[in-house]
């Protein structure tokens, strides 16, 4: 059993990469090449390695993000507008409050982060408590507002002349860079994110699975006639977990605002939200199963970029799209029992 | 005449509950055919299996004499079976002629429908009397109208057997008689009608010949001539003498429960008027055929639907109209469906030992395990997943869960459903000790024996009011048989 949850996706990722190398024999590539290409440019040198660990680390917040609500029953579509709201509160904090000194500010400005995308996460877990209006639907919506919003605020009071970003933040909230204490990651992005990221993934599989909080959530997930019967809140549990999950992405945002760049920048998310789904459901939606699984996404989001010179980028898109449906089919079929020469 | 359709030991099985066993019996062509039984007693897989919907696990029927294949609707439809779903399958956004042309080869854009076939459409609904407008969206009809597209569907498939599925519990009595018209001359016509029902007075009204049902067997069959309305109920609640369960004459304390002058729900079988009250250290059994007004009572009692008129006491708390109660953490509920409701299947055992209890009083690990065992629960592994288990080792589950509150009021709602013998003996017995530790129980069965075994007072529900209620010792079997069909004792 457990055995095959861990061999489903790496199967799903091996064959996907397989067609992956074929089709890329399409555009007249070698396939052995372009796989070498892929794999050697990511995992085999410190750059490449700091980069997927770089681009994996907003992928397990907005992963988190996903799963979380998802084993309460609920699909959380507003990751990437919830990782915006955050980051931009996170900037404002690390901006008016740069005078707060060392660890408080970061602090604060991870607060602002968790409060302001809880409360954005929140909205549609309490509508559909009280409306009934289904989140899917609503969280979509809600990442179209939340980029005006913030881009209108951005743009009017906030941003650089001629930019689309921020002033730098307080260098109190700076999170230390990976290279800085390791020459290995010369040139990468990857910074003390990543470790938060784990610690956040840790905490989110403790809350799921040992905290009454989580278990109530689990009942809640197999709807609401079970939910009712256990006297729970319906409602308040959704709000909750929403909530939640819109803090987490929201202060996902540090691996960009504090630990990169150190503003906050139109369109950093770049689809962090939306690949979020995808990874929380190669993990299964299991909080500690989702920093592996973002991190195949993040080999293949670097990958992406370094392919790029013998096929078009967008190839990686499908390898994505291909492991996600054999994952899928596979993992229907292996339910089933379809696929007992797996789990054997 | 001769037999069109002939069932030929039936058997099919849901997990461990056995929903048909052997069913055999022989339906004459141009005959109305009426299935008779409770919820639960197989008369919906029997008709799922012979449409093509399930397939057998043994046994075959015979269409004119030739053997049916199995599992394909398909298949069904081109032996000239049609059935009329008890929900309908109609697509709400589409109008009656699109509906009943949906599927046709040659319909495939639906908005230029044959004009052929459509004037042979109204040719069949004005034939038979089964005027509805076939312009509108079915979703602005009325439900009658609605049941008369699913039959003109049939017609117009030429369907020779026409299979219905409770077409009259949506109609009003009223609606009742023009159908039951038009089935009439439709079996005149050599159609062969199988018409499943809860209402006995319309048996005797349209049947040529009836088909009693229970616990996924036949319990009796009789022709038109020889039905006898008792004969019918005793099939229907069945009549096993069971050997009464030893138990102590109840010591009623403190009222837990007590409904006063209850109305809740919608619906022609809604709760109207009930009274009933529950003392700590007795079991108050509802009885009746089901959905006759039990679900909506417990809903009411556990704050799922609102209370529309009169109160609802419990454990000296007090709740009326328009309110729902809230349920304190002394009460146990063993619920109608314990697979959609009282057990997380996809979780282990020991975390179903949790499942709507409060913080405080989950049991711990070694706890689990006593208690499972306990309630004997098998296999006993508190990592197992519940779904599992059997349905009889869920039920012991639930119970271990519900009985380690300690609850001063239990809600026992169809204990034994879907239970084999053993774990129904099982059921009845840990219920018994609960009373007699003082917990006053609230009892809703569909199964007379069960009933009278356990219960130190009952009422029987019909459509919607208490139609006889009495102490357990002195109960009156005539009466009560006479209520459980609506008639005055």
């Amino acid at each position: 059993m457990t055995s095959r949850r861990l061999l489903l996706p790496v199967v799903a990722a091996a064959i996907g990469l397989v067609a992956g190398a074929l089709l890329a024999g399409l555009f007249g590539a070698r396939p052995d090449r372009f796989l070498i290409l892929l794999l050697g440019e990511t995992l085999g040198s410190g750059y490449g390695i700091g980069q997927v660990l770089f681009k994996a680390t907003p992928l397990i917040f907005t992963g988190l993000a996903v799963a979380l609500p998802f084993r309460a029953g609920l699909f959380n579509i507003g990751a990437e507008g919830q990782m915006m709201v955050g980051g931009f509160a996170m900037a404002l904090a690390g901006i008016h409050l740069a005078s707060v000194p060392g660890p408080w500010l970061w602090l604060l400005c991870v607060a602002a982060a968790f409060l302001a995308g809880g409360i954005w996460g929140a909205i549609p877990g309490l509508l559909k408590a009280r409306t009934g209006a289904h989140e899917v639907i609503v969280t979509i919506l809600l990442n179209f507002v939340a980029a005006a919003l913030v881009n209108y605020f951005l743009s009017r009071s906030y941003a650089l002349p001629d930019t689309v970003r921020t002033a730098t933040l307080g260098e109190g909230a700076w999170m230390a860079r990976a290279s800085d204490a390791f020459g290995f990651f010369r040139g990468s992005g990857l910074s003390t994110a990543l470790p938060f990221a784990l610690a956040a993934a840790i905490a989110c599989d403790l809350l799921l699975l040992r905290s009454p909080l989580g278990f109530h959530w689990r009942i809640l997930s197999g709807g609401l006639r079970r939910a009712r019967y256990a006297r729970l809140s319906p409602g308040l549990l959704s709000a909750l977990s929403m909530g939640l999950a819109g803090a987490i992405a929201g202060v996902g945002s540090c691996y960009y605002v504090l630990g990169y760049k150190h503003y906050f920048e139109e369109g950093f998310t770049s689809g962090s939200g939306h690949v979020g789904i995808a990874v929380g459901l190669l993990a299964r939606n299991r909080p500690a199963a989702i920093p592996v699984s973002a991190l195949l996404f993040g080999v293949l989001s670097q990958g992406g970029l370094v392919v790029n010179q013998l096929v078009p980028r967008e190839l990686v898109d499908v390898i994505v799209a291909a492991i996600l449906m054999i994952f899928i089919s596979l993992d229907a079929r292996s339910r089933e029992g379809g696929l007992r020469w797996i789990s054997s | 005449m001769g037999a069109v359709v002939s069932f030929r030991g039936i058997t099919r099985r849901f997990g461990s509950l056995l929903a048909n066993d052997a069913i055999s019996f022989d339906v004459e062509r141009g005959s109305v055919h009426v299935l008779l039984g409770e919820n639960g007693a197989g008369k919906t897989t029997l008709l799922s299996i012979l449409a093509g919907f399930l397939r057998a696990d043994a046994g075959e029927i015979l269409i004119d004499g030739q053997p049916l294949e199995q599992g394909s609707p398909r298949v069904s439809l081109r032996r000239g079976i049609g059935l009329c779903a008890q929900h309908f399958l109609l697509a709400g956004a589409l109008t009656g002629a699109e509906n009943i042309l949906l599927g046709s080869p040659e319909c495939v854009g639906l908005r230029t429908l044959p004009r052929a076939r459509l004037d042979r459409l109204l040719g069949i609904a004005r034939a038979n009397g089964l005027d509805a407008p076939l312009d509108l969206p079915v979703e602005e009809l009325s439900v009658a109208e609605q049941e008369r597209i699913e039959i003109l569907k049939l017609l117009e498939r030429d369907c020779s057997i026409l299979v219905l599925d409770e077409p009259t519990s949506v109609l009003a009595p009223s609606e009742v008689r023009p159908l039951f018209a038009t089935l009439r001359a439709l079996a005149a016509q050599g159609k062969t009608i199988l018409l499943v029902t809860h209402r006995l007075a319309e048996v005797t009204e349209i049947a040529d010949r009836v088909t009693v049902l229970r616990g996924g067997r036949v319990a009796g069959e009789a022709a038109a001539g020889e039905i006898d309305r008792d004969l019918l109920v005793r099939w229907i609640v069945g009549e096993e003498i069971q050997p009464p369960l030893a138990r102590r004459e109840a010591r009623p304390g403190e009222t837990v429960l007590a409904l006063r002058s209850l109305r809740c729900g919608t619906g022609a079988c809604a709760p109207q008027d009930v009274s009933l009250m529950v003392r700590a250290g007795e079991v108050v059994g509802i009885g009746g055929v089901l959905g006759n007004g039990q679900t909506e009572i417990v809903r009411a009692i556990t704050g799922q639907i609102p209370i529309q008129s009169g109160e609802i006491e419990i454990l000296g708390r007090r709740w009326g109209a328009p309110q729902r109660t809230r349920l304190a953490d002394e009460i146990a509920w063993i619920p109608e469906d314990r697979r959609a409701e009282g057990l997380a299947l996809e979780m282990s055992c020991g975390e179903n030992l949790r499942v709507g209890l409060p913080w405080r009083l989950f049991p711990g690990r070694r706890a689990a395990v006593d208690l499972l065992r306990g309630f004997d629960v098998r296999p006993l592994d508190p990592e197992l997943p519940a779904a599992s288990l059997s349905g009889g080792n869920q039920q012991r589950l639930l119970l271990a869960r519900e009985m380690s509150r300690r609850a001063r009021l239990l809600l026992a709602v169809h204990p034994t459903r879907g239970l084999d013998p053993g774990a129904t003996a099982f059921v009845h017995e840990r219920l018994l000790a609960a009373r007699a530790a003082g917990t006053g129980i609230l009892l809703v069965t569909g199964d007379l024996a069960e009933l009278l075994a356990l219960s130190d007072r009952i009422a029987i529900l019909f459509r919607g009011r208490v139609g006889y209620a009495a102490e357990a010792s002195g109960v009156d079997g005539q009466a009560m048989n006479r209520a459980l069909v609506g008639l005055s004792p």
